[in-house]
């Protein structure tokens, strides 16, 4: 784990870069998916962003 | 027991940018996710108001985003050109002295770009011209974000103004008079907590009489403006008062004047034309109704339904936050940023592959600053359209219902430090602010005087401002360390706008 961490750190834009293509890019998608009643794809769309805000929480 | 659990994702991000010392890309992402979890199970979030909020929030991070981009890109060309330098060794001709440079530069002209600027402008471009001047890069991030905050609520022509207007649809004649009065009595406070900023408390005694001075100027010209019908150039107006003012006032207050050699005026005046430029435009921008309104053609804007969560909270159909691409703030610092860059290059002041330099160097520098505000931008959305900041304003009004005119402006400030912006906040608590005053019988125009100056002066600390300051003065991941130097002054400032709003409320139900 720790030397996941220390990799993520050497790389520190370019995973910031991904965190936020991660956090920015499903929202575009998001509200169609709202205004279909996609239920399935909000929630797999919101884990997106989840996944995006973790990758910033790891990155030191 | 709700107020609590609603209030659990800001005492995080609290706990770890001051407490432990995260950078705010970390502590947004924990704030995130918090508020997402806790607006799912405990406030009945569902997956179609979670996909709107995520929506609403990417239009409001791209509002911000925009800014912090050009700013800092107008940041680079000018500081690959050498202009920073330039403008910093050209102030110690004028004055030595620390204190009184962080009076001219960190209060009057941040004043006056906010007056004519927006969100984090200030900041964005004065910081890093302050650790030119010597300053150390904490103080170069603390002394325009506490100086310039009296001036947001009538700065950027008065948009955070016109919110409030537009929330509570009274006329600004009814809300202006005692809105600008707090914020110009507040202003001179901000003149010695700056000082203070830059040299303590033996600068306070020193500069005394250039801050009672300069604030009285300030605050008096903005006063009269804003009260005359103008509150779109209050702020503008009261910062070229305050500049106009310090050039006599540092010839009085010099320092130890060094052997700085002779002043080259013509270098100077071409390192400040790229300032320059960008007052124009924007001026242009904004008060010439042809410009406005051929910029005004392209228009992003999306339009959401009525969404509400499973315990009855509505958040009501409407646009979301439109973004007039052309005419954006962002954009106008980028056509700025252009402009600047080609005049240093006609005079010369760049050398090859510059603009490969300024451009991988903005993008590098603003990332970590972009996720801080992606991710905490959609914690203050999902947070709004949840109901948990509604339950925790009102968990403050009804817990002291007598004591309601010393919070007011504690709700203000807590929309802005969690929206980011003084209009932010308007555009949420307005509303609250005026049913509550109107229920518990208290002059609206006082409440909402307290809301937008509280909202205005605690906007500095707002962990997206901190960000873009910090991003600009090198201090990105440090935000901990200007939050914890902004809280007490900011703290102060919002105690004070309490005392007169208690003041104001005495005068009122006596006379």
């Amino acid at each position: 784990m720790t030397n996941f961490l220390n990799w993520l750190s050497t790389r520190k834009f370019q995973m910031h870069l991904l965190a936020f293509l991660l956090i920015t890019l499903p929202p575009l998608a998001l509200y169609f998916a709202a205004r279909n009643g996609a239920t399935g794809w909000i929630w797999g769309l919101i884990g997106v962003v989840l996944l995006g805000n973790l990758l910033a929480i790891l990155t030191r | 027991m709700n107020f609590f659990i609603a209030f659990i994702p800001i005492a995080l991000i609290l706990f770890l940018m001051v407490g432990l010392r995260w950078g705010a890309s970390r502590s947004g992402g924990v704030g995130y996710l918090s508020a997402l979890l806790i607006a799912r199970f405990f406030f009945g979030a569902g997956p179609e108001l979670l996909a709107y909020a995520h929506v609403r929030a990417l239009l409001l991070s791209v509002d911000v985003l925009m800014i912090i981009w050009a700013a800092f890109l107008l940041y680079r060309v000018a500081d690959e050109a050498g202009a920073i330098n330039m403008i910093g060794q050209a102030l110690p001709h004028l004055t030595a002295d620390s204190g009184m440079q962080a009076l001219i530069i960190g209060w009057a002209f941040a004043s006056f770009l906010q007056g004519v600027g927006g969100f984090g402008v200030p900041v964005a471009v004065i910081a890093p011209i302050l650790v030119g001047l010597g300053f150390t890069p904490l103080a170069a991030v603390v002394i325009p974000s506490i100086g310039h905050g009296w001036a947001v609520t009538f700065g950027s022509l008065g948009s955070s103004f016109q919110a409030l207007m537009a929330a509570t649809g009274l006329p600004g004649e009814i809300l202006a008079p005692i809105s600008v009065l707090f914020l110009s009595i507040s202003g001179l406070l901000v003149g010695l907590m700056v000082a203070h900023a830059a040299g303590g408390w033996k600068a306070v005694r020193r500069l005394l009489g250039p801050v009672v001075v300069l604030g009285t100027v300030m605050g008096t010209v903005q006063y009269v403006v804003v009260t005359s019908g103008f509150w779109n150039i209050g702020s503008f107006c009261g910062g070229l008062a305050g500049l106009l003012v310090a050039y006599p006032l540092a010839r009085r207050v010099r320092g130890e004047q060094q052997d700085n050699g002779e002043l080259d005026g013509r270098a100077l005046a071409v390192a400040l034309s790229g300032y320059g430029v960008l007052v124009i435009i924007i001026l242009a921008v904004q008060l010439i109704p042809a410009i406005k309104t051929f910029l005004s053609q392209v228009v992003i804007q999306v339009n959401f339904p009525e969404v509400s969560t499973s315990q009855g909270f509505i958040t009501p159909a409407g646009p979301g936050r439109n973004i007039p691409l052309f005419r954006h703030t962002g954009t106008v610092l980028a056509y700025s940023s252009i402009l600047a860059y080609l005049i240093y290059g006609w005079a010369g002041l760049y050398h090859p592959g510059a603009a490969g330099r300024i451009i991988s160097g903005t993008v590098r520098r603003v990332m970590s600053s972009s996720v801080s505000i992606a991710s905490m931008v959609a914690m203050a959305v999902i947070m709004e359209n949840a109901g948990m900041t509604d339950t925790l304003a009102r968990g403050l009004a009804e817990g002291i219902q007598s004591l309601y005119p010393l919070v007011a402006p504690w709700i203000g400030a807590l929309g802005a430090f969690m929206t980011g912006s003084n209009t932010n906040s308007n555009v949420v608590f307005g509303a609250l602010q005026l049913r509550t005053a109107q229920l518990l019988g208290y002059s609206a125009a006082l409440i909402l005087a307290a809301q937008t100056a509280g909202a205005a002066l605690a906007s500095v600390m707002a962990p997206t401002k901190v960000v873009v300051g910090a991003s600009t003065a090198g201090m990105a991941g440090r935000e901990g360390d200007v939050m914890r130097k902004l809280v007490v002054y900011t703290g102060l400032l919002v105690l004070l706008i309490s005392l007169l709003t208690i003041i104001g409320v005495w005068i009122h139900l006596n006379l």
